[in-house]
């Protein structure tokens, strides 16, 4: 009896099942397969004597990493750019979708809406230039126009480029992100706000008690995977919006960038797998703990 | 980027792993398959080039090979065929050969890409030793004992340099009809430092241009028209002769390693960098602009800029002036310095893959594009006839209607990264007679380094050499335009580069050197 009732729920089950192999045949081949290449982080890796017969150097590969003083400037740089951008991301982009949501379906959401994703759409080179457009110093926009003539070297001074990459973070994700809160939030009950409006709540009330509320768990599985990404960092942002200039690597330099430009001429495998191995090391660990931390917290709301 | 495709090597490595088939073996099995339809079982060469020009059209490569393997088995009498297996341009280039490499893909002849003896370290290469004395041989003889220590590492050759004028000049190309607006003799200036009063008159005359502007992306050149016979005599002892990766170097007859960016010497050329810089002569911002020479001159915002040639300063100045730099107009070429003859300046190297099956065959490939005229004259300008024509002085030229950018197959610009460039035809407007005599004769009088052969095994100090190399990038080219005052800047430069190794990568590169100058 029982074993023929497993038996019907499998056979239930069973195109849902055949539906997910063509996923989990994608990350068994993109995601699991390569873990295997992390043996080179601690390898000499020599192209003849192949992956397996190369000989081990124990933890050789990870020291360039912190070798300089350096190490703990891009460390610094990448962590908090990184909160920042969480931080101020998500609460833009929380912004923007209520507004957006608020909007609804009035034809003026049309336009609004591909406007604030076309950044999204451009490509770093793109917006370097853009960037660099604004911020040069022989002929850019900002001296030139808004400063009236002013003669700031924008890209020899470090202490503007936090509030500029930040700026320019926000300008391109901004749009971008908000989408998936819309989307969240359309799935909200139309009658809890109609009932919240009898009730004589407010806009912003409306907001605090029913929109946040109901988008929380899209906000904290967001929040877990940005923060597993924290030791990570979008190498277009860093690399080509400063214009590689160096006078500026205090603030801009990051974990991506840094790994690049000591890596461009040697070509070491070993090193570069290292540098993967050491961020997604820390990236996992946090990610484990910040899911800690919300299963005390909210428990309904936990990624795993 | 660098990091992505490192990832993407370590993905493509670990499947091959996985599949459970030695790579080796895997693409051995492949290479079985002939190229071309042939009865009789052939073996095929792989050869992997470099482009700097359009990318060949599908049909022109396949013609190109076509001809190839037709003179190899007819005239050459040779029992192998040729595979053209890629045109890499140069950003892709260096990544492509190690991620085919890396996967256990079959390559042949291939570009070392400067960095022969990284690649002999990596397992990358083949040895040329068994093959000098026979099917090297005539290569061997072109280039030279004496070059062939460019490409030898841990006793063994890797890598054969390209036969080509490989001593270069360093000119300043400024306009003409801004020289003869300010009435000055150009025939007077020998040095950079010469340069100050003509670009002084300029800038009073026309305040809206910049002196100099930059040839290459990002650097104005100032250091590179100081630093060979008649300059400071920098050997970068197989670094790059830009100085952007220099981990120690031997300046003027000196048997002593020194850090370069802590010399004197480099000091100077910072220090008129700077001057300039606060005089206004030069362009600011020079390190992260995107522009150079191509679009400033049309701009009209530029005066000069320095440019390094193996050719005479009539071809320069004639080459500014016919578009192949995207400039026209009447320009001067006014040289300044002569590169020495180092490591560096023969770093332009062709070897043997190690996934290569039949390294005998890819030999004789070598030796052929080395010495025979007509490999070398097809691989480079194409087929004549379709991809370029002949006059009657026997001077090459486009087709009726065609240009660089319109036939299916031209390298032209591969002429001095390949083979040997003094068998190539001469072709209107790139080169001339007189520019080959000057070239042999630059080769013939160039002072070389004590160190000429010698070259640098870093496995000992990648990590040092890592992390120096992110100091480097942050303090060079800040300093070399002048856009920092090196009295500040210069001595932050070299305790960084100190915290970060460098003296260890001296001391390895100056016992090795000693080990080379004992034997």
């Amino acid at each position: 009896m029982r074993k023929k009732r497993s038996a019907r729920r499998f056979k239930n089950k069973l195109p849902l099942l055949l539906m997910m192999i063509p996923g989990l045949a994608y990350f068994i081949i993109n995601n699991y397969f390569p873990m295997f290449g992390t043996v080179l982080a601690f390898k000499k890796f020599n192209y003849g004597k192949g992956i397996l017969g190369s000989e081990w150097n124990g933890l050789d590969n990870f020291k360039y990493l912190f070798q300089t003083n350096d190490a703990q400037i891009m460390l610094r740089n990448t962590i908090l750019y990184n909160i920042a951008f969480i931080v101020l991301g998500t609460v833009l982009s929380i912004i923007v979708a209520i507004a957006m949501h608020e909007i609804g379906k009035r034809f003026i959401a049309r336009i609004f809406q591909p406007v604030i994703v076309m950044p999204h759409l451009l490509s770093w080179v793109v917006v370097a230039y853009i960037v660099y457009a604004f911020f040069n110093a022989r002929n850019g926009f900002v001296n030139g126009v808004l400063l009236n003539g002013a003669n700031v070297s924008w890209y020899s001074e470090p202490k503007h480029w936090p509030y500029i990459i930040t700026a320019v973070y926000l300008w391109k994700f901004v749009g971008f992100n908000s989408i998936i809160y819309m989307s969240s939030m359309a799935g909200i009950n139309e009658e809890l706000f109609e009932a919240a409006r009898i009730d004589g709540a407010g806009k912003i009330k409306q907001i605090f008690c029913i929109t946040l509320p109901n988008i929380r768990p899209t906000v904290v599985i967001l929040l877990l995977m940005s923060i597993s990404k924290i030791f990570n960092s979008d190498f277009g942002l860093f690399y080509q919006i400063p214009m590689q200039s160096g006078l500026i690597y205090s603030t801009t330099q990051t974990i991506d960038t840094y790994v690049y430009h000591a890596l461009m001429d040697l070509g070491n495998v070993g090193m570069s797998a290292a540098a993967s191995l050491f961020q997604s090391t820390v990236g996992f660990v946090l990610v484990i703990g910040a899911n800690w931390l919300v299963r005390r917290i909210d428990p309904e709301n936990t990624l795993f | 980027m660098k990091k992505l495709i490192a990832i993407a090597l370590v993905l493509v490595l670990a499947l091959s792993v996985l599949a459970c088939v030695p790579a080796q073996q895997a693409s051995e099995s492949e290479t079985t398959v002939p190229a071309t339809e042939q009865a009789e079982e052939k073996k095929t060469v792989y050869i992997t080039l470099l482009c700097m020009n359009n990318m060949p059209t599908k049909e022109g490569a396949q013609q190109v090979q076509d001809e190839l393997n037709r003179y190899l088995a007819e005239d050459a009498g040779k029992n192998y065929q040729v595979q053209i297996r890629d045109f890499l341009d140069l950003s892709s280039h260096m990544s492509g050969i190690d991620l085919a490499l890396a996967s256990g893909e079959e390559l042949g002849v291939v570009l070392t890409d400067f960095r022969t003896g990284t690649m002999a370290a990596n397992g990358q290469l083949l040895p040329l030793d068994p093959y000098l004395d026979n099917e090297l041989a005539g290569a061997k003889a072109l280039v030279g004992e004496d070059w062939l220590e460019a490409g030898t590492f841990n006793g063994e050759v890797y890598g054969l340099p390209v036969y080509k004028g490989v001593v270069c000049r360093t000119y300043l190309v400024c306009r003409k009809d801004i020289v003869d607006e300010v009435g000055f003799d150009v025939s007077a200036i020998k040095t950079i430092a010469d340069c100050e009063p003509l670009f002084t008159a300029v800038k009073a005359a026309h305040p809206e241009m910049d002196c100099i502007v930059p040839n290459d992306v990002g650097s104005l050149g100032i250091l590179l028209t100081q630093y060979g016979q008649s300059g400071y005599r920098f050997d970068f002892l197989g670094n790059n002769t830009y100085g952007t990766d220099s981990t120690g170097a031997l300046i003027g007859d000196s048997k002593t390693v020194v850090n370069f960016y802590g010399s004197d010497e480099f000091a100077a050329v910072c220090k008129l960098a700077y001057d300039w810089n606060q005089k206004d002569l030069m362009m600011k911002e020079a390190s992260v602009s995107p522009d150079t020479a191509t679009e400033l001159f049309p701009a009209g915002t530029a005066f000069s800029t320095i440019a390094i040639n193996a050719t005479s300063e009539e071809t320069v100045a004639q080459m500014f002036g016919n578009g192949a730099y995207g400039t026209s107009g009447e320009f001067v070429a006014i040289p300044l310095d002569t590169q020495m003859l180092t490591a560096s300046t023969l770093g332009l190297q062709y070897g043997i893959a190690s996934t290569c099956t039949c390294p005998n065959e890819a030999a004789d490939l070598m030796n052929l594009i080395w010495t025979d005229p007509y490999v070398m004259n097809l691989i480079v300008y194409g087929v004549e006839g379709t991809d370029y024509v002949v006059d009657a002085d026997g001077v090459a030229d486009w087709p009726e209607g065609q240009n660089v950018d319109t036939v299916p197959y031209t390298e032209i610009n591969l002429c001095g990264a390949i083979g040997n460039q003094f068998n190539l035809k001469l072709f209107k407007g790139n080169s001339s007679e007189a520019d080959l005599v000057l070239m042999e004769s630059l080769i013939e009088d160039a002072v070389a380094s004590s160190a000429m052969g010698f070259s640098f095994d870093a496995s000992n100090v990648n990590t040092e050499i890592a992390a120096v190399q992110t100091v480097i990038d942050q303090y060079f080219l800040p300093l070399v335009n002048g856009e920092v005052n090196p009295d500040e800047y210069l001595p932050q430069f070299v305790t960084a580069l100190e915290n970060a190794g460098i003296n260890k990568i001296i001391a390895e590169k100056q016992a090795q050197l000693d080990a080379y100058w004992a034997n």
